[in-house]
């Protein structure tokens, strides 16, 4: 069984963004999907998420085609964009208890165990004492965390992250990192979108690098190299050359 | 305490209660949602369905509920479905809603046109047995939707894309929010009129917002400020001899007054 699936994967947005992308993911890794900007990683994500169509190709979550997948309870999504401003005040633990409203439960409230998860993900971000400020007094750093608050407490077998470390301060980023440590310990497969050569990225164990030519297709899958070569391995894998982007050495 | 003793006003006060609960109840998530002038649209549509009451001879409350449910799946299928931007949609349907009322009403000859006021500004002190009824079997049907929908309304409307991916059929929940917001257009329709029906949707809801923290406590203090409002200009519509609907209106304009300088204390003080 396989937990992410896409076979010729492709999708427009008036020129390609993305090319026969065909990649595997199995329960239980940690990948890192890499890739300069504008190379479709956050479109794959999409694609996967069913938010976009692709216009080839197609895509599997848990082995169904994403257009008939229905067990959304088992993937948990943390987006890149921030949150938007919420026009009517909404309090941090709000923002969080809605990550587990689905339509298979929609007559009860939260049970006890849902609640508790909602207080130990906000505990795992180091914003349970802030549980009740509003979420648009938090910074947007405070905010990424938050939704990746949402996400941990889904307690979901497949967890998609799109740059959950943006913004987030080195002490946090280690934190989260533990927590994500312990996810992916428990079998959760992790899918990460990341530039940051953070301590959650180190954790990854095989790399996928989207690049060009014509829109974003796969340039390498395999091993995840080690932090410090990322930049340099991203580089590589974008421009068919040899040279460095020369960000790793002196003048 | 006279006015208790009066049938009129008891089925007044009755009324008020009914559309003082429930208009915030709903407004809430369009104000969430960035779409406070949906209640005006849907107003308007609901004008094209008194007009066709009055031309067609059938009863006004049902035929305008009827209209307004149509317009509020139009409106959503407009929205998703076409090129022009929400507020671009909402505004070809004041325009249709208030051109088709306006007309069909002229159709219908001189005493509709007469009697196209209560339908405007609201009449509450005119409302019948029968109007209390279709009220309160369209409150209850509102408020059963927000029940068991709510939670996913509330998802919907704070982030629709995350609520597409926790397997939230966004779309539905879409046109359920528009619908209900039809549904109260149609019941606040014969007490504070349909030009004024969004307002008490939306004002006891900025009232509140600037006082609570939360979405939970937005909802719950703008209902209680609905009602009070509601319930408290009637009454004062009575010794004034104003008219009721505006009289609300004001009420909950001065709440929103009064909750400014409030909120601005309470957020210096935590």
């Amino acid at each position: 069984m396989s937990v992410i699936r896409t076979s010729g994967l492709g999708v427009q947005f008036g020129q390609p963004v993305l090319r026969d992308v065909t990649i595997e993911i199995q329960p239980g890794e940690f990948v890192a999907l890499m890739g300069a900007n504008g190379t479709g990683k956050t479109t794959l994500v999409r694609s996967l998420l069913g938010l976009i169509r692709p216009d080839e190709g197609q895509a599997w979550l848990f082995d169904t085609p994403v257009s008939r997948f229905r067990q959304w309870r088992r993937v948990a999504y943390v987006p890149q964009r921030l949150l938007a401003h919420s026009a009517v005040p909404l309090n941090v633990e709000e923002a969080v208890r809605s990550a587990l409203t689905s339509a298979h439960h929609r007559w009860r409230p939260l049970s006890r165990d849902e609640r508790s998860r909602v207080r130990q993900a906000l505990e795992d971000v180091g914003l349970r004492e802030r549980c009740k400020d509003r979420l648009e007094d938090l910074s947007g750093g405070q905010q990424r965390r938050v939704m990746v608050a949402r996400a941990l407490a889904t307690r979901a077998e497949l967890l998609i992250m799109d740059e959950p470390t943006a913004g987030i301060d080195a002490g946090e980023q280690a934190r989260l990192a533990g927590h994500v440590a312990q996810l992916h310990a428990t079998g959760v497969t992790i899918v990460l979108i990341t530039h940051d050569l953070g301590p959650v990225a180190s954790l990854a164990e095989r790399a996928i690098v989207l690049g060009p030519p014509a829109g974003g297709s796969v340039r390498y899958d395999g091993a995840s190299p080690p932090p410090h070569q990322w930049t340099e391995h991203v580089w590589h894998h974008n421009h068919d050359t040899d040279e460095g982007p020369g960000l790793m050495e002196g003048p | 305490m006279s006015w208790v003793t009066f049938d009129f006003m008891q089925r007044a006060l009755l009324a008020a209660t009914i559309v003082g609960l429930v208009a915030p109840a709903i407004g809430v998530f369009l104000v969430q949602r960035r779409l406070a002038l949906l209640g005006d649209g849907m107003g308007h549509v609901a004008l094209t369905g008194v007009g066709l009451a009055f031309l067609t001879g059938t009863a006004p409350v049902p035929t305008a509920l009827a209209v307004a449910v149509l317009g509020a799946i139009g409106i959503e299928v407009l929205r998703a479905r076409s090129r022009s931007a929400g507020d671009t949609v909402l505004a070809l349907v004041f325009y249709g809603g208030i051109a088709g009322g306006v007309l069909l009403t002229y159709l219908a000859g001189n005493r509709a046109a007469s009697s196209l006021n209560q339908y405007l500004f609201g009449a509450i002190t005119t409302v019948s047995a029968a109007d209390l009824v279709w009220l309160t079997v369209a409150a209850v049907a509102v408020l059963g939707f927000l029940a068991v929908f709510g939670r996913e309304m509330f998802a919907v409307a704070f982030d629709p894309e995350v609520a597409r991916t926790q397997g939230i059929r966004t779309e539905l929940i879409s046109v359920l929010t528009t619908v209900l917001a039809a549904v109260t257009v149609v019941i606040g329709m014969r007490t504070v009129g349909l030009l004024l029906v969004s307002a008490i949707m939306i004002v006891p809801i900025a009232a509140a917002q600037q006082v609570s923290s939360s979405f939970r406590g937005t909802a719950v203090l703008g209902v209680v400020i609905g009602v009070a409002c509601a319930v408290g200009g009637v009454i004062a519509s009575f010794y004034v001899d104003a008219p009721s609907g505006a009289t609300i209106v004001l009420l909950t304009l001065a709440c929103f007054l009064l909750a400014l300088p409030v909120g601005a204390l309470l957020r210096r003080s935590t």
